[in-house]
């Protein structure tokens, strides 16, 4: 059988993200750090898209190398960016690195059990996933099986997942809210932590990502509503909706962005999107079907019963693009702003 | 020891993963710990990618092609797609969780300022 | 309506907190009274179920959530994912949401108290812990878990972090340890999942324990999935987060996570032993099993070696917690019936009986503002329905007949005795030795030190109960005590006999 050397591929990728991982632990500069775990996610998303997982990749790619090492910046934006190497704990460390080496060789001991890398007749590829492979277009009319299993077949999964991002904004929302008005306001150091702007030199960066956002927005919404043909759907989407005010927070200040996108608007929007994701499986419940059946709201959608299924999917990826739109932006802005909603990144 | 080369990405796969729960357990920077999670995270996540993998198979997505039809489609010539819901889902809770866990290390910075584990302990014994 | 009861319990807290935080912005008044009405139709769903379970012949009642899993429609009759409740989850079930409810009026004036002006959210994180705790306990499918796992988890950081000061701190390790728990867990299923391509709980208890009992890869899953499970539940070696991150907790936080969320992660650690591995697998690991019961016969003495160094009632009963972890995963790995038994029975008498304790130091919080033992003296004469209510939840902790603790420990001890580890008895008596001991240090202070009211310049002792939202949940969960005591028999023999699986005679 003449095979693809794309494992090859896979596994100079995989020598490269070790070492991006190992170096973004050993950097003594956090934001170098951050820097380097961004670099880290976006070789993972190349790994991903070599082993066939475009939706997995394009997540990646949105959360892990775009999103989350905002956050890291936020965070060290607020604090400073060196980690200081005082007390070493050498005993402490290796010991640690003995449980995790015993650890290791634990999980690998089961090595010779595991099927070969990339074969098709292993349980994990013949069980059940066949199923949704050869009925995603009788069932739902989705060619995008991932769409599918994500909204449909493990609609619950994702629902939870929603509340999960909801938790998360609302968390860091009763972490770190603090009245503007009433604490003292702490000046990050400016020694430590990088120039705040001024706002007078920053004209091409402010100009480009003017044009930039309604771009950005854009593709975002077509990344939701086209999720059922192509990589993507309510969660891409709504981290690159997401990311779009982001930008326009980085680049013009959080007052700006605050003008259009008050504190209230931003928390409210956050919990209609699990809303609009319960409503939808409650409807089912109404119409007499298990909750989350998509298939009895066919009364109320267009199409057959299948269709039902496709257009249900389609509310159900709106809800959650707001949801995760929004939380985006009220987990950064919190961050950014260490709870005051005053300045930041 | 053709074993051993067969699954040699599942040893590269543990060797990430084992990195970021040391970091975890053994840093004393709360943001290395936070990026140590995220790298555990990402690490298990790629496990799960790689048993879901095929060989030769096309990304998930169902496409008119020669040996491969809508209503027919060829099991074999498709990724897993399960894997990739699961880990979407993970991928997802890990950034809410490094999220939640950056708010507290800036929250623990803001009383202690510093992010050294030791150095806050100090701070909370005196 | 009746179908649709099991998706209901978790419906109405998730969507209770969803509700709670839009109301929040308008009115932050409703936000309170929509919480509980969520978590009142869970607790009544939950209890409907236990209901319907026991007066019909079914053995288990399923769920499939959005129609999928049902053979007609797939062949396979596991796509989508299912909820599923039995004997041994509905008795968690109605234990936690009710605990849940209770604990929720419970709150409310703690809340306004010690969280002005910052309670948006608190309501809602609340019932999201409780809604992925029953998410927990209900669901039919691994990987759901682990989502549910971290709903609870990502909300507990948030409710412990209202603490302010330290417990940002002791959140933050929480988080790193609670995260390596869910990630250890998550591992674990992979490791199951290479082998058998299924999530199902049900299809993996068909399949396990027939086809794939030598297999290494399912046995390094299960290790991981244990690991991760007592990270959660702070099991000996893994309890460094609990004490610092429960006690610098609000009270009313306090009083909700102590008692459900480490008893809920036992209650998967149950589920994943019994009910996917089966106690076939777990008996013929004899090393392990018997490293497991050394673990918990040190889990209970360090639990209570450290409770009596501690000043403080909550740093107490915090390492009572560690010690009540000790109990249950030992008994779990006794893997025999009185064993099993005195498990599941002792996850809802320890639900029950550590509320009772921190509902109680709620209210000597609310009054007298601080949980020192030794500035505690009188608290009979200033409070005394809550030292008696404290005197009755430390009885049931000792096991004095005829509260629950009694019960529970007698099936653990005739257990330990039935499998011949000594250690894990002789454990459980010293255990008990030390919690009389703390019972008469409390007795001596609080009722035999009468306090000198001419000192403080006042005529007469101040008679000073909490107010009666908060005093009487704590009075029903302390009466609650005795009455799972007296009906011992019935519950045992109605739930907790049937919930056993199959164990293997020696």
């Amino acid at each position: 059988m003449a095979e693809l050397p794309i494992w090859q591929y896979d596994t100079l990728f995989l020598i490269l993200v070790l070492l991006f991982g190992i170096t973004a632990l050993a950097m003594q500069n956090l934001m170098a750090a951050a820097i380097v775990f961004g670099a880290y996610s976006f070789l993972m998303c190349l790994i991903w898209t070599t082993m066939g997982a475009v939706d997995v990749a394009f997540t990646e790619a949105a959360v892990g190398a775009g999103v989350s090492t905002v956050f890291i910046f936020a965070t060290i934006y607020n604090t400073g960016v060196c980690a200081k190497p005082k007390n070493p704990r050498l005993a402490f460390k290796l010991f640690a690195g003995l449980i995790c080496f015993v650890t290791g060789a634990f999980l690998l001991s089961a090595l010779s059990d595991f099927p070969n890398w990339g074969d098709p007749y292993s349980p994990v590829n013949s069980t059940i996933s066949p199923y949704y492979i050869e009925n995603t277009i009788r069932d739902t009319h989705v060619p995008n099986i991932v769409t599918t299993v994500l909204a449909d077949y493990r609609g619950f999964d994702t629902l939870l997942e929603t509340a999960v991002v909801f938790i998360a904004c609302i968390a860091i929302y009763s972490i770190l809210r603090v009245d503007a008005a009433k604490s003292k306001v702490v000046e990050p150091d400016i020694v430590t932590s990088p120039p705040a702007y001024d706002p007078t030199d920053s004209l091409i960066i402010r100009q480009a990502s003017r044009i930039m956002v309604p771009f950005m927005q854009i593709f975002a919404l077509y990344v939701i509503a086209h999720g059922h043909y192509s990589p993507g759907g309510g969660f891409q989407g709504g981290v690159i909706l997401g990311a779009s005010i982001i930008l326009l927070c980085i680049s013009f200040d959080l007052k700006y962005v605050l003008r259009q996108w008050t504190e209230k608007k931003i928390m409210i929007l956050t919990s209609l999107g699990v809303l609009i994701f319960a409503t939808v499986g409650l409807a089912c419940v109404i119409m007499g079907g298990e909750y989350l059946n998509y298939e009895v709201l066919d009364p109320i959608l267009p199409g057959d019963k299948a269709y039902a299924r496709s257009h249900a999917i389609l509310l159900v990826e709106i809800g959650v693009g707001i949801t995760v739109m929004f939380s985006m932006i009220g987990i950064y802005i919190n961050l950014a702003s260490n709870g005051r909603f005053d300045r930041g990144l | 020891m053709e074993e051993f080369i067969d699954k040699f990405n599942y040893v590269l796969v543990v060797i990430l993963m084992m990195t970021g729960l040391w970091s975890m357990l053994a840093q004393n920077n709360l943001i290395k710990k936070c990026i140590g999670m995220a790298i555990f995270q990402t690490g298990i996540i790629l496990f799960f990618i790689s048993i879901g993998a095929k060989n030769n198979a096309l990304i998930p997505i169902l496409t008119e092609t020669a040996n491969h039809t809508y209503n027919d489609p060829n099991v074999n010539e498709v990724t897993n797609p399960l894997t990739q819901i699961l880990m979407l889902t993970a991928i997802v809770v890990g950034v809410a969780t490094l999220g939640v866990g950056l708010a507290l290390a800036q929250k623990v910075h803001q009383q202690n300022d510093s992010f050294d584990e030791d150095e806050i302990l100090n701070n909370q014994t005196k | 309506m009746i179908e649709h009861l099991p998706i209901l319990i978790i419906l109405g807290p998730l969507l209770g907190a969803v509700f709670a935080s839009l109301t929040s912005w308008y009115r932050p008044k409703l936000s309170f009274p929509v919480v509980i009405f969520g978590l009142a139709i869970s607790s009544l769903s939950a209890i409907l179920i236990v209901f319907k379970l026991a007066f019909s012949e079914l053995d288990v009642i399923h769920y499939q959530l959005g129609g999928w899993g049902t053979p007609e429609k797939d062949e396979y009759g596991i796509v989508g994912i299912q909820i599923s409740v039995d004997y041994l989850n509905g008795l968690i079930l109605a234990t936690v949401s009710t605990i849940g409810l209770l604990t929720a009026v419970f709150s409310t004036r703690s809340v306004e108290r010690e969280l002005t002006g910052q309670q948006r959210y608190f309501f809602s994180l609340f019932s999201l812990l409780v809604s992925g705790l029953l998410g927990i306990s209900i669901t039919g499918d691994i990987f759901n878990l682990y989502v549910f796992m971290e709903i609870a988890a990502l909300s507990s950081y948030a409710l412990i972090a209202y603490g302010k000061g330290r417990s940002y701190m002791a959140s933050f390790n929480y988080l790193m340890m609670g995260t390596m728990g869910a990630c250890l867990y998550l591992l674990g299923v992979g490791f199951v999942f290479v082998k058998t391509g299924t999530l199902n709980i049900e299809n993996l208890s068909q399949i396990i324990p027939q086809t794939l009992q030598n297999s290494q890869a399912v046995f390094v899953g299960f290790v991981l999935i244990m690991i991760g499970a007592w990270a959660k539940m702070a099991f000996f070696p893994l309890h460094g987060w609990l004490p610092n991150a429960y006690s610098y907790a609000p009270t009313a936080s306090g009083a909700l996570l102590a008692p459900l969320a480490t008893k809920v992660s036992v209650y998967a650690m149950l589920r994943i032993m019994i009910t996917v591995y089966s106690i076939d697998y777990v008996l013929k690991s004899p090393s392990i099993q018997s490293t497991v019961l050394l673990l918990s016969t040190i889990s209970i003495l360090v639990g209570s070696f450290f409770s009596i160094t501690q000043s403080n009632l909550r740093k107490i009963a915090c390492y009572f917690i560690i010690s009540e972890i000790g109990y249950m995963v030992g008994g779990a790995w006794l893997a025999n019936e009185p064993g099993l038994k005195g498990a599941i029975y002792h996850v809802v008498a320890d639900a029950a009986m550590t509320s009772a304790f921190f509902m109680i130091i709620g209210c000597i919080v609310y009054r007298t503002g601080q949980t020192e033992l030794k500035k505690l003296d009188g608290l009979f004469y200033k409070m005394p329905l809550t030292f008696v209510a404290l005197i009755i939840t430390m009885a049931a902790l000792i096991g004095v007949p005829p509260t629950c603790g009694f019960f529970s420990k007698f099936y653990l001890i005739q257990g330990a005795v039935q499998a011949g580890t000594w250690h894990f008895v002789i454990a459980l008596l010293i255990s008990s030795l030390i919690k009389a001991i703390i019972l008469f240090r409390i007795i001596e202070i609080g009722y035999n030190k009468v306090p000198n009211p001419a000192k403080e310049g006042n005529k007469t002792i101040t008679r000073e109960e909490a107010p009666l939202s908060m005093l009487i949940p704590t009075l029903i969960v302390t009466l609650s005590l005795i009455l799972i005591g007296l009906f011992t028999d019935k519950l045992v023999t109605n739930f907790i006999a049937k919930a056993l699986p199959e164990i293997p005679s020696l």
